[in-house]
């Protein structure tokens, strides 16, 4: 087991610097032109452009321009850890306002996380034992409504209806959980839905797949000659098996998220990293767009180790492989 | 011709396809970042037999023994870690190529499951058709693919039909006219009838006798079954652990075997004849795994003979812990590797049943140290 | 004396479907006795499997008619409720299968997957739970039991995973055991070992075990009585030697005839032609005329009852006995050794 976790962990460390010298090169080596041009923004001055060579070091050699990219990441720069450099445009160092959109984006996909695991599961579960029936069949076209239905449309329909019509909830933006506990909830509450309607209907869809496949496992029916309780079989033993692979799944979804909730974060004016990676990449602020690709890439390789070291707990086969 | 000369076949004759010192390992990796090798699953330890044309081969042995590899071997779907393959007289063993193409005509394989050996989007008559296309054999193949269905007890008419409309024995027919499309000379029966129905293996059984007489066929037969491949054969090898451990005509081999293992293996098998009283030799312990193989004799952890000749159910003589013996002639044709094969009057069952569940659990240890 | 454990009168699952009824049992009697071996032999699709997991309760109730009776200990288990049926289950009624690689949980320790069939029928404590789970895998000859509680099944090897599915099943000491197609998927001299491992525990534990099982010789080896299906249907039963010594069915005497054999060289196979019958459309009369060698006039329009025809030797079919007897000489003096 922890000789697992040890080469996961490396692997992991491995993973992450790769992905650091793909997307150096994506930014810096691949486009024609010239980088420090690209890097200035829309209105690059003559002035601005010297500024970008000198703090990019782009008068270097290729690999010495990695090498300071990835030194300034591990060991920061004058705006702290991680050293994520300074918006050419903006004049804004890059790393505050990351740390602050990161909350608003963590918050959201965490907030809307435990509520489609807490949707899905249940519903994906109580679909496979009542297979067929009523319940599963609305069950199951709900599901493919919310899978289908644009983030969008719903964001927006649950706006016109909860906040105007109806008038129960306050309004869009974001207010801090520090400065108003309440707040914070009802303003985060109608993201939090909308996102995890979706997640919520595809995460059902799986766990009733598995367990559907679970439930006609021999280990199943061993079970059952024992003569447990079909409560006992259901919780103990198809769910584990039926359960276990969502952990995947999971992590991989958290991972993306993280630069990847534009649209919900865009319609409820919410200012996270997606809210922002769209105005950057609109404004040509490649500074900002490269530290939130290396944030994501970061965040997915992390997700898919705690997922592994999770999976390896819960079944005892892969420990060993 | 290769310089060297291929082992003999039992009668003498030029052994359609001969074996040498054949050796297969598949390599164990292991490692946090880079993998490196480890150990090695020891499937096939210097094995050497042939097959004179005509004759059918019976190859039996539990699993893990290295039946189906040394199968995949002979058949050159694997390539071999070291020793040599000689087929028609020619060395095989690196060949590529053209050359290939031309042993791949010669040779087939019928595999285990007819269910999963057959691509359920083809009809039956491009799957059976499917070789005289891709070695491009001229002439009206539709004829030839209904030849062969003919022969194989399948009806002609039935040519545009797909897999999932036939039974598992039509199948299995299915996969013989495929194998028999381009005329081969041998033919590797990968445990053909396992996955059948008793009532249809004897159809699917005879059937391939049939055919051996019809085209002068030379079988490799794989089974467990070893009622099957007593049927079947004319010799019969043993393998156990990756080696040879019993190789010689049939009748011999079921009447009087020699190596205590293919003794214990023949009185395992549960006769089906109703007689009580019969007593056979329960081994002890499972097969060990071929990534770790005991030393010496890959037996002996679990031999009754060897605890006969030291008297003690405990302990099992030095030498066949320690060497491995190899294939040798005891009378003619008749090849056993073993140190101290049987002999008449020797108490097997009284020997195995000594074994009382601590030794068991130190042959265990032994063959998994 | 004769202790019936286990009564099966004339049972019947007929599974509606929408290409029309699947008859997988269709009129099944039998009776397992205290200290015997009932071996059913059948192939896939002969009702074999689906007669003993009604019998356990194990099919889902909804999608099956199931008519007839099941005599356990005197009650009839087709009009138990589910709650009692699952008192029964792993109780009085221990079952293992075909494939132990696939027949536990892989993700719980082999012991605890044993106290936990303990801690369902009975108030122990969990520690108690496991320590008989440690005595049960000991009794079925698994070495060092208290490590091996331990370890996951896939740390066991097929023939040890099969000895723990045994050890699960007879831990409550059950009055019976059901066991389908118990060796099966493992090696030859596995299979030995868990022949033996099962009949030992039968005398040492005085139960009575149900066998079923496509090789007439693993039945032949260690059963008592015999019970040979098709098509949902016992055609033969009998004592052991009665059914292998004279068969009467002519299915039997096919199935005989056409396995070839270890202990003897036979020149030809007979085989028996064609394939089983599917289930929904099931041949009139006999359901095994169409490939029956033997068949006449009535076969294909009356449906034979099966008949005692002495000692208790009872078969499904239009021949006589003397047609039979005539029968057997001929197809069994073809498979004497040819010198």
């Amino acid at each position: 087991m922890g000789r697992y976790i040890i080469r996961r962990l490396l692997w992991t460390v491995l993973v992450v610097v790769l992905v650091t010298l793909l997307t150096f090169v994506i930014f810096f080596v691949m486009p024609k032109g010239d980088p420090a041009l690209r890097f200035a923004g829309k209105s690059p001055t003559p002035e601005l452009i010297q500024e970008v060579k000198e703090s990019l070091g782009l008068d270097k050699s290729v690999p010495e321009q990695y090498g300071l990219f990835l030194e300034r990441l591990v060991t920061g720069d004058e705006y702290g850890w991680p050293g994520l450099g300074k918006s050419f445009q903006t004049k804004q160092a890059v790393k505050p306002e990351l740390v602050q959109r990161a909350q608003v984006t963590i918050t959201l996909i965490i907030g809307g996380a435990l509520l489609w695991l807490a949707i899905g599961i249940p519903v994906g579960v109580i679909s496979a034992l009542r297979r067929g029936s009523a319940l599963d069949r609305i069950s199951m076209g709900t599901a493919l409504f919310f899978v289908s239905a644009p983030v969008f449309w719903l964001g927006l329909l649950s706006l016109y209806v909860f906040w105007k019509k109806l008038g129960w909830l306050p309004g869009t933006g974001y207010v801090s959980f520090g400065s108003d506990p309440g707040a914070w909830f009802s303003h985060m509450i109608l993201p939090w839905m909308v996102l995890a309607l979706l997640f919520a209907a595809i995460y059902a869809r799986v766990v009733r797949g598995n367990m559907i496949d679970v439930m006609t496992e021999d280990y199943i029916r061993t079970a059952r000659a024992k003569g447990l309780s079909e409560r006992r079989i259901v919780l103990k033993h198809e769910l584990r098996t039926g359960i276990t692979p969502v952990i995947t799944l999971l992590a991989i979804d958290l991972g993306v998220l993280v630069g990847g909730t534009i649209v919900t974060e865009t319609v409820f004016n919410l200012q996270g990293l997606g809210n922002w990676l769209l105005v950057a990449a609109q404004n040509n602020d490649l500074p900002v767009t490269l530290a939130v690709t290396v944030l994501v890439a970061i965040a997915v390789s992390l997700f898919s180790l705690i997922a592994d070291i999770l999976y390896a707990i819960l079944d005892p086969r892969v420990r060993y492989q | 011709m290769s310089t060297e000369s291929p082992a003999p076949a039992a009668n003498g004759v030029e052994p359609l396809v001969a074996v040498r010192n054949l050796v297969k390992r598949f390599p164990i990796t292991r490692g946090i970042l880079f993998q490196r090798q480890i150990g090695a699953v020891h499937a096939v330890e210097d094995l050497s037999l042939s097959i004179a044309p005509g004759e059918t081969l019976g190859l039996v042995g539990e699993s893990g023994c290295g039946k189906s590899t040394t199968a995949r071997l002979m058949a050159r779907l694997l390539e071999p870690t070291s020793g040599s393959i000689h087929f028609e007289g020619e060395d095989i063993t690196h060949l590529a190529g053209r050359a290939m193409q031309h042993v791949r005509r010669r040779v087939q394989i019928v595999f285990q499951d007819p269910y999963a050996s057959l691509n359920p989007r083809q009809s039956v008559g491009q799957i059976i058709g499917a070789p005289l296309r891709i070695h491009h054999v001229e002439g009206d193949r539709r004829k030839r693919v209904q030849e062969l269905m003919e022969q194989t007890g399948l009806n002609p008419e039935h040519y545009n039909r797909y897999p999932h409309e036939f039974s598992g024995g039509q199948r299995q027919r299915i996969g013989i006219a495929r194998a028999l499309a381009l005329n081969p000379s041998l033919i590797v029966c990968d445990e053909p009838v396992s996955a059948l129905d008793v009532s249809i293996q004897a159809q699917i059984v005879s059937l391939l006798t049939d055919l051996q007489r019809e085209h002068s066929l030379t079988y490799l037969f794989i089974s467990h079954d070893l009622g099957v491949v007593r049927h079947v054969s004319d010799r019969v090898a043993v393998m156990y652990l990756g080696r040879l451990v019993e190789l010689t005509d049939r009748d011999t081999l079921y009447e009087n075997p020699r190596h205590p293992y293919t003794a214990a293996l023949i009185s395992a098998v549960p006769h089906g004849t109703g007689s009580s009283g019969r007593r056979r030799i329960v081994l002890q312990g499972d097969v060990p795994s071929p990534a770790n193989p005991p030393a010496g004799c890959p037996f002996h952890p679990r031999c009754p003979k060897a605890r006969i000749i030291s008297g003690d159910p405990a302990v099992v003589p030095e030498r066949c812990a320690t060497e491995v013996p190899q294939a040798a002639e005891i009378t003619p044709g008749h090849q056993v590797a073993c140190w101290y094969p049987l002999e008449p009057g020797d108490d097997l069952i009284a020997a195995a049943e000594a074994m009382a569940p601590e030794t068991v659990e130190q042959a265990e240890e032994a063959a998994t140290a | 004396m004769s202790d019936v454990l286990l009564e099966v009168r004339d049972l019947r699952v007929h599974f509606p479907t929408a290409d029309g009824v699947v008859k997988a049992v269709d009129g099944v009697s039998f009776t397992v006795e205290r200290g015997h071996t009932l071996g059913v032999v059948g192939e896939s699709g002969s009702g074999k499997s689906i007669t003993f997991l009604t019998v356990m309760g194990l099919i889902n109730r909804k999608s099956a008619i199931v008519s007839g009776e099941v005599l356990f200990e005197g009650r009839n288990l087709l009009e138990a409720t589910n709650d009692e049926l699952r008192h029964i289950r792993g109780d009085r009624i221990g079952m293992i299968f075909q494939d132990p690689m696939t027949s536990m949980h892989p993700m719980y320790r082999v012991g605890d997957q044993i106290a936990e069939a303990i801690l369902a029928h009975r108030s122990v404590s969990k520690g108690d739970a496991r320590a008989r789970a440690v005595e049960a895998l000991r009794l079925v000859g698994i070495p060092a039991p208290e490590q091996r509680a331990r370890q996951y099944p896939h740390e066991f090897s097929g023939g040890m995973r099969q000895r723990a599915m045994i050890a699960m099943a007879l831990v409550l000491d059950p009055d019976l055991l059901i066991a389908d197609e118990p060796t099966t998927a493992l090696d030859v001299t596995v299979q030995a070992q868990i022949l033996e491992v099962i009949d030992e525990l039968k005398q040492r534990l005085n139960i009575g075990v149900a066998l079923i099982s496509h090789s007439l010789a693993t039945v032949a080896d260690v059963s008592q009585d015999v019970m040979v299906m098709y098509a949902g249907r016992p055609i033969e039963q009998g004592t052991r030697d009665q059914v292998f010594t004279a068969p009467l069915h002519p299915y039997a005497l096919g199935l005989l005839s056409s396995v070839p054999r270890v202990d003897r060289r036979v020149e030809r196979l007979v085989p028996i032609e064609g394939s089983p019958p599917s289930l929904i459309h099931v041949p009139s009369g006999c359901a095994f005329h169409p490939r029956c060698p033997y068949r006449f006039a009535p076969c294909d329009t009356e449906r034979p009852d099966l008949r005692d025809r002495g000692g208790g030797h009872a078969d499904a079919c239009h021949l006589s006995v003397d047609q039979k007897a005539a029968n057997r000489r001929e197809r069994l003096d073809m498979q004497e050794p040819v010198a």
